[in-house]
């Protein structure tokens, strides 16, 4: 009798290609701080940083004179500033989706990425926090969201969504970046074992906090970063469907929906994920990672995407239906007139870009070509962009016809935005150059020889 | 050229804001604003207050309630005071001459902004007038209703229909439960509050307040003069403020009952609120240790109602029922704009009776509904007036639920 063939095992591809070695590694990610960086990064840094001018410039501006130099008016009470805090916040999900959930859901292949995208999430929601402060109208009384005791015995009001927003974004930037901390303490440590200089042996070793690699520190950290995963991961979900309160608790037409909270976070997984694609994809060949950062991490990517824009796609269509099928005539008219009104354009563009763009990624030959991927993720960019201004811009236009208009921009609304773009790329470049892109010591758990079983792994002999 | 304009859209879009009638109708409907337009009017009539308790009810029922168990409570029991203010507006006694309009601005300081600001759409006027052209809908008959919507397709003959707008007072104020700081609240009269003091600015009122009313000082408009609103004071030598002289003159203009609000406020009407207050100080004094300190009807005159040469505006303490509001408010063309959001407002609407003229050329075509109300009809796809529109008695003797022929209509 024969004995039936074993079937062949299947082969995962290596999360690290051309078998390259722990040192490569530690190599490859530490010399962008130990070389002098070289010329593209000082033009990108000086010119990303003289944008970032344009944010404190435009502020003080604003602050001294009045929120009236943006474009609000009388319907459209929030404007470009509002758009732009959702859509930053927005970005800023991704990062600890790639590092909390994906670590719980034991995705091995978050490690390259987790780091770059934590650094983004923490900068993006820096951005954020810009704009809800500055568009009160005065700032200097900003302070009276703080539950804070006062001579006036005066508390905030717990029932208003805004309050839950200052909540939400602050636990949410205050745990993201602990836990980007907690992520860095062994690397941090790595680097302060190569540096030189003794500024820079000091400092690194200031927050590498005695981090020598001992078995205990290894067991702590690791129960402290899933701990804080486990933190995060309610947060992932629980900001942006609070940011989305800001608008759905409100009784406006097209606003009052209760598809937003679950319709929010998928945008904000989808909108973070192109950001970080149109970050990581110029970053992996210029800084030469392709092979930590590889053609399936990219891939992996444009999938997560491709359902978070479909499921935003099936919210688009599901809020017209309802919008129908509900038969508010004052809802339907929102609709239509989100759809074909005077701001048809911003319509079209939402769902040119986020419905259209990511179907493309169902195909294989495109989720592999990094050109093709890259272009794609900028209009997931803008797409989401205009998402945040559509539902704004839904203010134009509700209840009585009679205070209707128009909303325009002015100048100073559309350069404070580029501003931040500014200030996002600086502080993303001394990120490059100041601290390890990417998570070294996880990298290598994950590499092929990490496994015992490998040719190469274990604790074989001559095999290190 | 831009004219400088509070109001760009000039259609109601078929939507039952202003309720209007023809006399024949309004013979035969007396009621028909409350009860055959809007989607309130296809509430049964004894259903919203179960759904939705008002919030003082259950709160003091929660005191009482407390108080009869244990003894104390800490539930501060809300007396309802003496006083609830309301008012009404005759829609068709307002010939929309606007007087109303410069009297709140006079009474209460509001500033002026100038044509710039007003092409940008920021008129402070917490009190405007709405206005709207409509034409019969016969005439797109076939077409799509698009030509209605369209801002461009003014009819060349059309119907003006005015309406008085401010702050309505909701007892269920939107408005209210948005604001972070708490900065507008309800007192215990049924006024909508707006604590300038603790404002932030965050114009989270004004996006949730469904009639727009509340107003925002993007600018210090009374410290700066209007061609320097713009100017930053970190980059003038000189501070972009009026001269002193010239600013001690606009002092004398404003009313020094009324506080004058810095720019990053929001305000509304207020109902007079200065005006009220006095009153009932007054009162106070005159009844002494007695208990009369209720203000007699008509004795509290709201800026508006003072200025209004056809005495549309009523208004006055609705827990009196032989006020002059309290009648007002029975009478059956009484409806509240938006009444189907439960807001509960203080400030309900007259609906308009027209009664054509037979020797005018378009008698024929006005005579089936006023245009307004034949658009409401083309939109909603109802008559209020035809066969199954008129809901009133149905509503008030069994649910909607129960009443298969109107379940059927389906579409409002
Ligand atoms: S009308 Fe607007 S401002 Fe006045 S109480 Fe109602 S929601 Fe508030």
């Amino acid at each position: 009798m024969q004995v039936p063939e074993t079937p062949k095992d299947l082969v995962r591809t290596p999360l690290v290609t051309n078998e390259r070695s722990l040192s490569w590694i530690t190599n490859q990610v530490a010399q962008f701080i130990e070389n002098k960086p070289p010329m593209w990064w000082w033009i990108a840094l000086i010119f990303s940083a003289s944008v970032a001018v344009l944010v404190p410039y435009y502020i003080s501006y604003l602050i001294g004179t009045g929120v009236g130099v943006w474009g609000l008016q009388n319907p459209v009470m929030w404007g470009w500033a509002i758009v732009n805090f959702v859509f930053w916040i927005g970005i800023g999900h991704a990062g600890t989706l790639i590092s909390a959930i994906l670590f719980l859901l034991n995705q091995k292949w978050r490690t390259s990425i987790n780091r770059a995208a934590e650094a983004m999430t923490i900068f993006a929601v820096m951005c954020a926090g810009i704009f809800p402060l500055i568009h009160v109208g005065r700032v200097w009384f900003a302070w009276w969201l703080f539950p804070l005791p006062n001579a006036n015995q005066i508390w905030p009001q717990f029932r208003s969504p805004l309050l839950w927003d200052v909540f939400a974004v602050s636990t949410y930037f205050t745990v993201s970046l602990l836990f980007w901390y907690t992520g860095l303490v062994p690397d941090l440590a790595t680097i302060r074992d190569r540096v030189k200089s003794g500024l820079a042996k000091f400092s690194y070793g200031l927050f590498s906090l005695g981090w020598t690699g001992s078995n205990r520190h290894w067991r702590n950290y690791e129960k402290a970063y899933l701990l804080l995963a486990g933190l995060s991961t309610p947060l992932v979900l629980s900001v942006h469907s609070i940011v989305s309160f800001d608008f759905a608790v409100s009784q406006l037409p097209g606003w009052h929906t209760t598809i937003f909270p679950p319709y929010f976070v998928a945008g904000a997984i989808f909108s973070g994920f192109g950001m970080v694609m149109t970050l990581l994809i110029p970053l992996r060949t210029i800084c030469k990672l392709e092979d930590l950062i590889t053609v399936k991490h990219v891939e992996l990517m444009c999938k997560v995407t491709l359902a978070t824009g479909t499921m935003v796609g099936y919210a688009y269509a599901m809020e017209f239906f309802i919008a129908y099928y509900g038969g508010n005539p004052y809802e339907l008219e929102t609709f239509i007139n989100r759809a074909m009104g005077p701001y048809w354009w911003a319509y079209l563009a939402m769902v040119s870009c986020n419905v259209i763009t990511p179907q493309f990624f169902w195909v294989k030959k495109f989720r592999t070509d990094m050109r093709i991927v890259f272009i794609l993720s900028i209009f997931v960019n803008i797409g989401m962009w205009f998402e945040r201004f559509v539902i704004v811009m839904t203010l134009h236009r509700d209840f009585i016809p009679a205070n209707w208009d128009y909303y325009t921009p002015t100048k100073v609304d559309v350069l404070t935005f580029v501003g931040t773009f500014g200030m996002f790329m600086t502080l993303f470049l001394l990120f490059m150059k100041f601290l390890p892109m990417i998570a070294i010591s996880e990298v290598k758990g994950v590499t092929p020889q990490a496994n015992p079983h490998h040719k190469l792994g274990g604790a074989k002999e001559g095999k290190h | 050229m831009e004219i400088a304009c509070t109001q760009d859209h000039g259609s109601m879009e078929g939507r039952p804001i202003i309720r209007e009638a023809n006399i024949q109708q309004f013979r035969k409907h007396p009621d028909f604003a409350a009860s055959s337009m809007g989607i309130d009017s296809h509430f049964p009539h004894d259903l919203p207050s179960k759904v939705y308790n008002h919030p003082y009810e259950s709160y003091e029922k929660k005191a009482e309630e407390k108080q009869k168990k244990d003894g104390t409570t800490l539930y501060p029991i809300i007396k309802s005071s003496v006083h609830q203010w309301a008012m009404t507006i005759d829609l068709n006694a307002c010939t929309g001459c606007n007087a109303c309009v410069v009297s709140c601005q006079s009474e209460n300081n509001i500033p002026i902004v100038g044509k710039d600001q007003v092409r940008r759409g920021r008129e402070m006027h917490w009190l405007r007038i709405d206005r709207y052209f409509s034409a019969p809908v016969t005439v797109p008959e076939g077409s799509d209703k698009g030509k209605i919507r369209s801002e461009k397709n003014l009819p060349a003959d059309p119907q003006v229909s005015v309406q008085p707008m401010a702050c309505v007072h909701c007892e269920n104020a939107p408005c209210e439960s948005v604001c972070p700081v708490n900065a507008t609240v309800h007192d215990e009269e049924g006024l909508n509050l707006m604590v300038y003091n603790r404002c932030v600015g965050t114009r989270y009122c004004s996006n949730n307040c469904p009639y727009k009313v509340r107003r925002f000082n993007f600018f210090d408009y009374n410290l700066r003069p209007l061609d320097s609103l713009y100017d930053s004071p970190v980059m003038l030598d000189k501070l972009p403020r009026r001269p002193t002289d010239e600013f001690e003159i606009a002092k004398l203009v404003r009313n020094p009952d009324v506080s004058v609000r810095m720019r990053g406020v929001m305000e509304k009407c207020t109902y007079c609120i200065q005006r009220i207050e006095g009153a009932k100080i007054a009162q106070k004094i005159k009844a002494g240790a007695s208990d009369a300190v209720e203000v007699p009807d008509g004795v509290v005159r709201t800026a508006c109602l003072d200025a209004c040469p056809a005495e549309a505006i009523t208004f006055g303490n609705k827990l009196d029922p032989n006020s002059a509001v309290s009648k007002s408010i029975k009478n059956p063309r009484n409806y509240s704009v938006l009444g189907y959001l439960e807001t509960r407002a203080r400030t309900t609407y007259l609906a308009r009776v027209r009664n054509p003229n037979p020797e005018m050329p378009d008698y024929q075509e006005s005579l089936k509904s006023p245009y307004t109300t034949q658009e409401y009809f083309k939109t909603n796809a109802e008559d209020p007036f035809g066969h199954h529109g008129h809901h009133g008695d149905n509503h008030s003797d069994h649910g909607h639920g129960a009443d298969d022929n109107h379940a059927k209509e389906g579409s409002h």
